[in-house]
């Protein structure tokens, strides 16, 4: 009686043992590694976000391998970065079909001026755009 | 590619404002944050499918610089990455396989 107990004591013993954390564990199955797949990914862009990438947001547009999404800008057109990020991305899409472009020039002079470096940035960036957009324009 | 998903022949700027509750009107359970319409957008672009394939190819991709949204955005299955992870991604795509 005293043998099986004990036997059935060590059965348990070596049982918790093969269950101890100190036991080595099964790998698990490895994730596939992210990527992005052109014309079928969207990116969405916080605006934040969208300010600090800029140029990296432009050079998406300009491959057009990749969909842009921005949901707040038309929301956060009042503050000034949402302001100069909507500017820009106006000039960006439809300077080729604007005649007069007095208006951008001015609101992105003016925001040039702004104490925030990100706008001061973007709209220096617009501004410069269309400048290139212009001498192109007058020396094709 | 529209929000209803119809593909656009040319690159066209389109704004949509999605109407604001006052506050007169609104609860505080009805306002609702900047972040959460932005996770709500990334939700209503994946249309109900996993934002993520089964090979790892990205439907939809989060980009922020807010740990909170991403958070956010990672609860409710959408992935999310900051600007530098972005541009990782998008050398990664555009590396020759």
């Amino acid at each position: 009686m005293k043998l099986q107990l004990q036997e059935a004591a060590a059965q348990r013993q070596a049982a918790r043992r093969a269950g101890s954390p100190s036991a080595p564990r099964a790998p698990r199955p490895t994730r596939p590694a992210l990527r992005l797949v052109p014309m079928q990914s969207q990116l969405v862009f916080d605006t934040n976000a969208l300010i600090d990438a800029l140029p990296l947001v432009a050079a998406i547009l300009d491959a057009r391998r990749f969909f842009v999404r921005i949901p707040l800008i038309g929301r956060d057109r009042g503050r000034d970065a949402g302001r100069a990020v909507h500017t820009l991305f106006l000039t960006r899409l439809r300077f080729g079909r604007h005649p007069s472009r007095v208006a951008v020039v001015r609101e992105l002079e003016g925001l040039r001026q702004a104490p925030v470096p990100a706008v001061a940035q973007c709209a220096a960036a617009a501004l410069q755009l269309l400048d290139d957009a212009l001498q192109e324009q007058h020396n094709p | 590619m529209t929000s209803r998903g119809s593909l656009l022949r040319t690159r066209a700027f389109r704004e949509e404002d999605a109407p604001t509750p006052t506050a007169a009107v609104a609860s505080p359970h009805d306002r609702m944050l900047n972040d959460d319409r932005i996770r709500n957008c990334c939700v209503h672009l994946a249309d109900g499918a996993p934002a993520v394939g089964a090979d790892g190819a990205l439907r939809v991709l989060l980009v922020s610089n807010d740990q909170n949204l991403r958070v956010k955005a990672l609860a409710a299955r959408i992935p999310a990455a900051t600007s530098d992870g972005a541009a990782q991604l998008i050398r990664q795509a555009a590396a020759p396989t």
